[in-house]
């Protein structure tokens, strides 16, 4: 018996007769769903990163992730060495443009849930430069901002990773 | 909702569903935001949090492999969202005092019982709701405050004897 099954007091049964749940003033969904953006089911989106890791050449990956660090300006971007093929990099790109070279080696259905991905994060900052355009010190657009240099970080790290896979461990050179 | 048609819901919320992510949201957003709300002891924080719990929810969605309840799965991100919110206020040195909380606390049931959980002190109150209200053990505190389970029991009784103490007193009141 715990201390508090032994010492039943009104404590106790004023306790058990609180709501547990609570109903809030307002809708809050809206706001909710209004912030969820796109999410690829986690099957589909570890399957083709699996699929780039097999049939991305290194090289390709390489402008891959290079293109996307120049997308954003990230504070390290600068020290990443650029590719070793010739690219015309303009910055800011246009990501899913940028990367359509490296997109037409893939498999078209792994090359589809890529470009929804890609497609994403370049909607995504498009709207989010726009209002902060107008609204520069907004500090809820600039989360945003953050959330999405964040994602495409992410993006930037799984290409990373892949060049950082020997050939011998699955990359096709 | 039955069993079933929850599972469902979660599987086609981690296939991309919105539709059904937002029955999820129907199914639970009442006790998360009644977890948040007693948490933070004010109704705008509460429902920031509870947002934003859904958010997080949302985007871990695929990290829950169904080994405990979602709602379990939901109250711990809830939890955590409380927590980044109130430190986020500390950084903030904004010094907000939620007088306010105990007017927009629940009205119906035990309102006395809210007023003096609203007015625990911020770690004592966490502790309290969480054990005391939403049935979770010293132990499942201590690992979602980052707490020793020592420090969980010995805030909890002492939350529990003000309570007692503050109770009495208003009830001498009456």
């Amino acid at each position: 018996m715990t201390e508090e099954q032994s010492q039943p007091d009104s404590l106790d049964r004023r306790i058990d007769a609180l709501r547990r749940e609570i109903t809030p003033q307002r809708d809050l969904w809206p706001g909710i769903a209004s912030r969820l953006g796109r999410r690829l089911p986690a099957r589909e989106e570890r399957s083709a990163f699996r699929r780039l890791n097999e049939w991305l050449p290194a090289g390709a990956a390489l402008v891959a992730g290079y293109l996307i660090a120049s997308w954003f300006p990230l504070p390290w971007a600068a020290e990443l060495s650029p590719p070793d093929i010739d690219v015309n990099v303009t910055s800011p790109v246009t990501l899913l443009t940028s990367v359509q070279p490296v997109l037409q080696q893939l498999p078209a259905k792994t090359r589809a849930v890529v470009e929804v991905e890609l497609s994403g994060l370049e909607q995504d900052r498009l709207s989010i430069e726009e209002a902060l355009a107008a609204d520069p010190n907004n500090p809820l657009l600039q989360e945003l901002r953050s959330s999405a240099e964040a994602r495409a970080v992410s993006v930037l790290a799984q290409m990373n990773r892949l060049t950082n896979t020997p050939a011998s461990e699955g990359l096709e050179m | 909702m039955n069993s079933a048609d929850r599972d469902a819901w979660i599987r086609q919320a981690q296939r991309g569903s919105v539709a059904a992510f937002e029955r999820l949201y129907g199914a639970h957003v009442d006790r998360i935001y009644g977890l948040c709300l007693r948490m933070t002891a004010d109704p705008a924080t509460a429902e920031d949090c509870t947002q934003n719990a859904f958010i997080q929810a949302w985007r871990r969605l695929e990290q829950f492999q169904g080994r405990s309840g979602f709602g379990t799965w939901l109250h711990r991100i809830a939890v955590n969202e409380v927590l980044m919110a109130q430190r986020r206020q500390v950084l903030d040195s904004s010094g907000i005092v939620h007088e306010e909380a105990a007017a927009d606390a629940p009205t119906e049931v035990g309102l006395d019982l809210e007023t003096a959980i609203a007015e625990l002190p911020e770690q004592a109150r966490h502790i309290f709701v969480l054990r005391a209200v939403y049935g979770h053990t010293h132990e499942e505190i201590a690992e979602l405050l980052g707490l020793v389970s020592g420090t969980v029991r010995a805030h909890y009784h002492r939350a529990r004897q003000a309570l007692k103490e503050q109770l009495r007193l208003e009830d001498d009141n009456d």
